[in-house]
């Protein structure tokens, strides 16, 4: 639970009092368009960033009073922050499972499951900085997952990631949820979200547009229409950009 | 496009200290040290001339030598090149090389060194005006003195960064780097040493300036000289040589640029395997700070970063040990003092520094430590915990080198003393003032000779307050040290202090170290991100 999350970089204001509830045990969607805040809100709810004002609540623990209980139920993904990437794909899981202080058995077998399900078996020994970006993102949700978390955090988790992968995170996801566990991601990708999610938010400008269920953010709307209401977004018009090359007329 | 690049690399400049108050500091800090060493080399000069003291235009060649060496070799030892303007970043244009590379040169002397190069080259061309020829000839010799400069260092850092960053050359190329700079450091002492030794200083000092005047790095500023002395045909032919030289350099930077701007992406190895190196895994054990050491010891062999490091950790100690001992072989006399063992000595003062760096190096990779909830003090042990075993055994082997050359054995106790004091100390230190002051650092995968756009304030402050806390930690172990030579209470006395000092800063250092990162990760994990926002 987000309590009135403010945070400011100089005068522009990422996210402006925001608040939101994200139910336990829910698939839960963070959208916006670019520049909406989602990943300065996911930063603050994991730990990563410090807010200027407001609270995080994980499971009734305060993130920013008690950091480790905290991150203890948190697993995380975040996006566009480097990995230890001079290790090879197992031992950047066993180096995160042993931060998190799994047992080293534990770290074995889940760690093989993990990069089989992700289907970087093959990759395992070679290092990190030599994975492919979609590779990459696989290989960070492994890490994410280790610990077994109760609550999954994951920032863009689909971004570059082939359809085929995609189909199995989202199984991995489902599974985790049917298992007892909580989702919240952010993405841009309607479609994605529409039949991922059980709940959603969209956030705009540092601040929570919709909210709740899937059906009562739709209103009887596909996600995409109902998303471009929620922010008024103008479609270029006819006039401007008249000076792109168009098909139709061969110069 | 010259003016368009000098307007972007000023206009980067100007957002890099908005951004940043330190910047602003570091800016200040950089422009008071440079016209004060610029103020001393144009009075110098101008005051040569009006003296008319016969070694001045000698004097004048070397110095403007010696800078020109200087431009190509700080950014490979310390400063880091500045890449404000990486061409890589320009790939996506429609530009050649040809179109970009004036441009580039113009904006190498944006900035302190290169205003300052400047201002040193017009105060030569005063120095020499004492007739329309030399004039002229200082004028052309300016000119091309100070392409030399920019164009020489840019080639340098740019082929050996490539060479380096291509990590199936790395640890050769770190381990070059490291004789290459010892073994100038080596020539340097000798020749100190020789100027010391000859009776006519004057005429020495025309002999190096004759030798200066016919490096590479030289021919350029001897043109006026060579004039001055009537001797054209030696001008005529470093005035060749010099234009040679630079179309050169150019046609060399105009080819490294072609392939920047075509393949702008970082080397990357392709596909090596690791082996399962479980060994480390059992060295280190399964605790937190354990996991830490083992990821920080595959660093050490895998990051070039690391690797160079460690070749900066054996320069001093090569040189200091290899010069002494090629002076006892030639007969000096060195009196009773062995500075053979200043070798450990130096190593141990320059332990602390990489712990400096470490979490700068890790860059944005740390949110790894940040979400898993650790303490911060398994972060500090388990670095330190990997520090030891890469430095340990070197620290070793300088001493037995140390003793086995001088035939001092009896120093050893001593010597390790003073070393676990300044090493353990300043590692302590270090991981305290380490968590507290970081800048970003450039990443793994990029030219280790680059620095990323001004900063780095606070790493050099790191640095300084480290170096001088093992200094001072040392000081009381080598007081005791001193009077055990001759009093066996100080003699037994000493280790037990420098252990004990060690270990109390160690101690000390990784349990605040620790607390201030418990309470700061987010802060530190801004600092070291490249941007912010």
């Amino acid at each position: 639970m987000l309590d009135q999350i403010t945070k400011s970089f100089g005068a522009k204001r990422a996210v402006d009092a925001l608040s939101l509830a994200v139910p336990r045990g829910s698939l839960f969607g963070l959208v916006g368009p670019n520049g909406a805040g989602k990943t300065t809100t996911l930063s603050i709810a994991t730990g990563l960033l410090r807010p200027d004002y407001g609270r995080v609540l994980v499971g009734g623990v305060d993130v920013w009073a008690d950091p480790p209980a905290a991150k203890a139920l948190m697993g995380v993904l975040p996006d566009g922050l480097r990995l230890f990437d001079r290790l090879s794909g197992r031992e950047l899981l066993r180096y995160v499972g042993l931060l998190r202080r799994v047992p080293p058995a534990d770290i074995e077998t889940r760690s093989r499951e993990l990069l089989d399900a992700l289907g970087l078996t093959g990759d395992a020994d070679n290092l990190v900085v030599d994975y492919s970006s979609g590779m990459t993102k696989k290989i960070g949700l492994a890490c994410a997952l280790i610990h077994a978390p109760a609550l999954l955090v994951l920032d863009e988790p689909f971004e570059a990631v082939d359809p085929l992968s995609g189909e199995v995170i989202r199984g991995i996801l489902r599974r985790f949820v049917a298992g007892g566990g909580t989702v919240i991601f952010s993405s841009h990708v309607m479609e994605l979200v529409e039949q991922l999610c059980d709940h959603l938010a969209v956030v705009a400008q540092g601040r929570v547009v919709a909210a709740g269920s899937l059906d009562a953010v739709r209103a009887g709307e596909s996600l995409q229409r109902r998303f471009l209401d929620l922010l008024g977004v103008a479609v270029p018009s006819e006039g401007v950009l008249t000076w792109l090359p168009s098909s139709s007329d061969s110069n | 496009m010259v003016a368009v690049l000098v307007g972007l690399k000023l206009r980067l400049l100007r957002n890099s200290l908005r951004q940043s108050a330190w910047r602003v500091v570091g800016l200040v800090l950089a422009t008071a040290y440079g016209l004060f060493l610029v103020g001393l080399a144009v009075t110098g000069m101008v005051a040569l001339r009006f003296t008319g003291i016969a070694v001045g235009p000698d004097v004048v060649v070397i110095g403007l030598t010696a800078l020109t060496v200087g431009w190509t070799l700080l950014p490979l030892l310390a400063s880091g090149m500045d890449d404000t303007l990486d061409p890589g970043r320009f790939a996506l244009l429609p530009l050649r090389a040809r179109e970009v590379l004036p441009g580039l040169v113009v904006a190498s002397l944006v900035g302190v060194p290169g205003l300052g190069t400047v201002l040193v080259a017009l105060a030569s061309v005063v120095f020499w005006a004492t007739g329309v020829l030399p004039a002229l000839a200082a004028a052309a010799g300016a000119v091309l003195g100070v392409l030399t400069c920019v164009v020489l260092a840019r080639v340098v850092t740019t082929s050996l960064g490539a060479m380096l960053g291509g990590r199936r050359f790395r640890d050769s190329a770190a381990g070059i780097v490291a004789v290459l700079a010892s073994l100038s450091g080596i020539t340097l002492g000798m020749g100190m040493e020789a100027v010391g030794r000859t009776p006519n200083a004057a005429e020495l000092v025309g002999s190096l300036a004759a030798l200066a005047g016919w490096t590479p790095f030289g021919w350029a500023w001897a043109i006026p000289s060579d004039v001055a002395d009537g001797q054209w045909g030696v001008a005529a032919a470093k005035l060749i040589l010099g234009v040679v030289l630079v179309a050169g350099l150019l046609r060399a930077w105009k080819t490294l640029l072609d392939r920047r701007l075509t393949s702008p992406i970082e080397a990357r190895g392709g596909g090596e395997r690791v082996g399962q190196s479980g060994w480390i895994d059992r060295l280190t054990g399964s605790s937190a700070a354990g996991a830490v050491a083992g990821r920080c010891l595959r660093y050490w062999r895998r990051d070039p970063r690391y690797v160079t490091s460690v070749a900066m950790f054996l320069i001093m100690p090569i040189v200091l040990v290899v010069s002494m001992q090629l002076q006892r072989q030639s007969g000096e006399n060195l009196g009773p003092v062995p500075w053979e063992f200043l070798g450990p000595f130096s190593l141990a003062m320059l332990v602390g520094l990489s712990t400096c760096q470490d979490l700068a190096y890790d860059g944005t990779a740390m949110w790894t430590h940040l979400t898993s909830g650790m303490p911060g003090r398994a972060d500090r042990l388990g670095r330190l915990i990997a520090l030891g075993v890469v430095v340990g055994p070197l620290f070793v082997v300088l001493q037995i080198a140390a003793a086995a050359l001088s035939g001092r054995w009896d120093l050893v106790l001593p010597s390790t003393a003073v070393g676990l004091a300044a090493a353990l100390g300043g590692a302590g230190v270090a991981s305290w003032v380490g968590a507290i002051l970081q800048s970003p650092a450039a990443p793994a995968g990029a030219n280790p000779f680059r620095t990323s756009n001004g900063g780095g304030l606070q790493a050099i402050i790191a640095t300084t307050v480290t170096l001088a806390a093992s200094g001072m930690l040392a000081v009381p172990v080598v007081a005791l040290a001193w009077i055990g030579l001759d009093r066996p209470w100080a003699a037994v006395a000493a280790p037990i202090v420098g252990l004990g000092i060690g270990l109390g800063s160690l101690a000390l250092g990784s349990r605040l170290g620790g607390a201030y990162l418990d309470g700061h990760w987010p802060e530190v994990l801004t600092n070291v991100s490249e941007k912010h926002a």
